[in-house]
């Protein structure tokens, strides 16, 4: 737990609460990030930052808003909860909006989810460069003389949040992130420019998949584009490649959600234990994947 | 309904002197800035001077390199919400930030800070100067402000109040319930933001504004003997809530309920190659998506895009000119001048089917030698600018629109697409069609569902072969294009329009 931010949380639900918010959720997540970007072997883009927000959500007599800011001085962010707190009371009740039952904070699982890194800042801006440019060299090279340009990036980041509620739930977590991706763009004999991409991320920087295995990836992806041919309007079987399965699944994703299952809004209203698919279908949700 | 005093929000970031910001005000339950003056507004609540910008500019660049610039932004955005006939949720956010940027050739280097301070403002500037490696490029002497028209001037000095907006919101509910009885849900919603930016580069130059945006938007769920649809309506642009009368709310009623009730008709289309009817306006967003980005300089540049060896040839055929236009009065996509501190125009991109342009940023136009086409956007302070459009759409033609219809035997006639995909290089779409009817014997037949459109972007402009003269912009109010992970308001249209052929994906088999 990051203490300096837990307390700032702390102070903003006891701020709030001399204001009026008896309920009250705030979060506060800090991150900081690399991006080294190269096309065509030279540095194109170098950027690098750190970030804050806070977010405060809030329940006042029934009513609900949620504001977010990222100036964190105590004198500003006393003024934003209670304007923040005097225009949640204009708005209409919504009862059935409110934080969680505290019932379901107990018994939580207190596991390391092992996402951070602690060596991220071991990794020199060098070594960073080292990791771009094997990348881009071995698209290169398994591209040939097809190959119209390149693109390739390496970029970490870390970040951490504090979530704490006035009725008893608080929370800490932090995060590391590696990833390296190259893009090649190929030209096709009609001139048209097929591209594709290949990359990785992780969480610990040993785990990044080798930088020349993206790089020759990325470039036979879109050497096999080359020659592409429309075919006939048909009904037919299709295999799709497990990389882009999200890409099928997501359509399911807001039939889902909760919100349009009580709006009736979802095809999948009222389907509960009913067969919606195929056998073979099986469709989880696991945030506890290490 | 309490009354909250008009009172200072937010306390200043403390800079020498101990300035005090008043600008951002709770004004009856609605954050916004207090005035609507133009210039000066981060020296006066930031201490943001002249010779401040010239030391972090300085540092910018101590490395070398052709130029740098500082982006300062002050965000303010609200939003209200309504469902189950009762505006229940309210949301505010403050943005506040630096961005700094060190160009050399076609690199960029990149840093930025929350934080409005000296120390905070030279170490992302060192950071940004880590592009170059050579030795310092000097800065200019003086700054002059930016000279350009204003496209989206603000009617009021004062701020109005929460309270006619909570109206707005339940007003267009309740319209929406009135206009037919299939609807039994409506959600709706009201958003406003203002953004205060100032851009100052190496070069001299410093562009100061107030870019208001807002958008009122319904969704409705309609029913009929069992079957549910639903429709999303929006209007907006660069306004300010004097736009929002109750005509507003009725159009928006209207166009939300008719296009969700004319849903529970539809019909499935048989697949295959068809001429294809686009009407006036929001099918624009095909001509943005599938057509656009390829004309994005940097595309081109880094010969990522097909039009990237097509300059001064043939593209469309002589009815077509497509532009993309900064200075469309209160346009979502409309710019005083871009966040390089270019001023905005109107650019040609195909003039008489002839390609004539790129849509350039700085680096870009060096890159190609030509002037800057004001095209260099970005999301926020976070994010360095890149070529981006801003209301792109085709100019009209000499047809009527009747006679476009009238000269389909077989085909569709798609009022609104949605859900689209596109691949720039090789031009490749794919949208699907959210409204739109039959065309049998050169009249409009029954509605349309489950029909998707796809092709090649290119093509498509090829085979446009008859543009009416019934030019519309979309006015979604909520437009956004998202390119390299930045969002940036857009808008785009077309008049009605005939393609020749267009495969169109449905359900239904042939002669069924």
């Amino acid at each position: 737990m990051n203490k300096q931010m837990y307390d700032l949380c702390k102070w903003v639900l006891e701020t709030a609460g001399k204001a009026g918010a008896k309920d009250l959720r705030v979060g506060l997540s800090k991150s900081r990030f690399v991006e080294i970007q190269y096309r065509d072997r030279k540095p194109e883009i170098i950027k690098q930052a750190t970030t804050v927000q806070m977010g405060i959500d809030l329940f006042v007599a029934g009513r609900y808003s949620s504001q977010n800011t990222c100036d964190l001085r105590k004198d500003a962010l006393k003024e934003f909860i209670l304007d923040a707190v005097s225009t949640t009371k204009l708005i209409a009740e919504d009862p059935y909006r409110t934080l969680p039952d505290p019932k379901y904070y107990q018994g939580r699982a207190d596991i390391d989810l092992k996402i951070a890194d602690a060596s991220i800042d071991d990794l020199s801006a060098e070594q960073k460069h080292t990791i771009v440019k094997a990348a881009e060299n071995a698209a290169w090279s398994a591209g040939g003389d097809k190959v119209v340009t390149v693109e390739a990036d390496f970029n970490d980041d870390f970040g951490e949040s504090v979530t704490l509620t006035s009725n008893g739930f608080s929370g800490y977590s932090s995060s590391t992130g590696f990833g390296v991706g190259v893009s090649v763009s190929v030209c096709d004999d009609d001139n048209r420019r097929p591209e594709a991409d290949d990359y990785a991320q992780c969480h610990f920087h040993k785990k990044l998949a080798n930088p020349e295995t993206i790089g020759a990836n990325a470039a036979c992806k879109a050497m096999a584009k080359l020659g592409a041919k429309k075919i006939a309007t048909a009904t037919l079987p299709i295999i799709i490649e497990n990389r882009n399965t999200h890409r099928i699944i997501s359509g399911f994703f807001e039939a889902l959600d909760g919100r349009n299952i009580y709006r009736k809004q979802s095809f999948l209203t009222d389907q509960k234990g009913q067969k919606i698919g195929s056998d073979k279908f099986i469709l989880v949700d696991d945030p506890l994947i290490p | 309904m309490d009354r909250i005093d008009r009172r200072t929000f937010l306390k200043a970031t403390t800079v020498a002197g101990g300035a005090i910001i008043a600008a951002p005000v709770l004004f009856d339950g609605w954050l916004t800035f207090a005035g609507t003056e133009k210039a000066g507004y981060f020296e006066k609540e930031f201490g943001i001077t002249d010779a401040l910008c010239k030391k972090v500019l300085g540092k910018a660049l101590s490395k070398g390199g052709d130029f740098a610039d500082l982006y300062f932004e002050h965000t303010i955005s609200n939003s209200l919400g309504l469902e189950d006939k009762k505006v229940d949720r309210a949301s505010a956010s403050v943005n506040l930030g630096v961005g700094i940027r060190t160009v050399k050739g076609d690199q960029v280097g990149f840093g930025f800070t929350q934080e409005l301070t000296e120390k905070s403002m030279m170490a992302a500037a060192a950071m940004a100067a880590t592009i170059a490696d050579g030795s310092a490029t000097p800065v200019a002497g003086k700054f002059a402000p930016a000279k350009t028209s204003d496209y989206f001037p603000l009617t009021g000095t004062k701020p109005t109040p929460l309270a006619p907006r909570l109206s707005l919101v339940e007003s267009t509910a309740g319209k929406c319930f009135a206009r037919s009885n299939y609807v039994i849900k409506t959600i709706a919603r009201f958003g406003e933001g203002r953004k205060r930016i100032m851009i100052v580069t190496s070069d001299g130059v410093k562009a100061e504004d107030l870019l208001p945006g807002s958008s009122l938007s319904a969704m409705v769920t309609v029913e009929k003997d069992g079957r549910k649809e639903q429709f999303w309506f929006s209007l907006g642009g660069r306004r300010d809530f004097s736009y929002y009368t109750d005509d507003i709310a009725k159009e928006v009623a209207q166009g939300v309920v008719d296009a969700a009730v004319m849903l529970l008709d539809a019909v499935a289309v048989p697949a295959g190659e068809m001429p294809v009817v686009f009407a006036p306006g929001s099918p624009g967003v095909l001509l943005h998506e599938a057509v656009g980005h390829g004309f994005e300089a940097d595309f081109n540049r880094k010969k990522t895009s097909i039009y990237s060896t097509m300059m001064g040839q043939k593209v469309a055929e002589p009815v077509v000119t497509v532009v993309d236009d900064g200075t469309w009065p209160n346009a979502r996509g409309s710019i005083n001048f871009d966040d390089e501190g270019t001023p905005s125009q109107k650019t040609a991109i195909v003039e008489n089917g002839i390609l004539k342009s790129y849509l350039h940023d700085r680096i870009s136009a060096k890159h190609y030698g030509l002037s800057s086409t004001g095209n260099g956007r970005r999301e926020n302070y976070a994010n360095y600018p890149i070529p981006r459009m801003r209301n792109t759409y085709i100019l009209p033609g000499p047809n009527k629109p009747q006679e476009i219809i009238e000269s389909v035997k077989k085909g569709i006639y798609i009022q609104d697409v949605s859900n689209g995909q596109v691949n720039i290089g090789q031009g490749d779409f794919a949208f699907y069609v959210s409204q739109g009817r039959l065309i049998e014997d050169g009249k409009l037949g029954a509605p349309i569902k489950d029909v998707n459109i796809m092709g090649s972007g290119p093509k498509l402009l090829r085979d446009i072969t008859m543009v009416a003269d019934d030019l519309k912009l979309g006015w979604s109010g909520t437009s956004t294009c998202g390119k390299d992970g930045q969002l940036v308001p857009v808008d785009a249209g077309m008049p009605t329009v005939l393609v020749r052929s267009l495969t169109v994906g449905g359900t239904k088999k042939r002669g069924a």
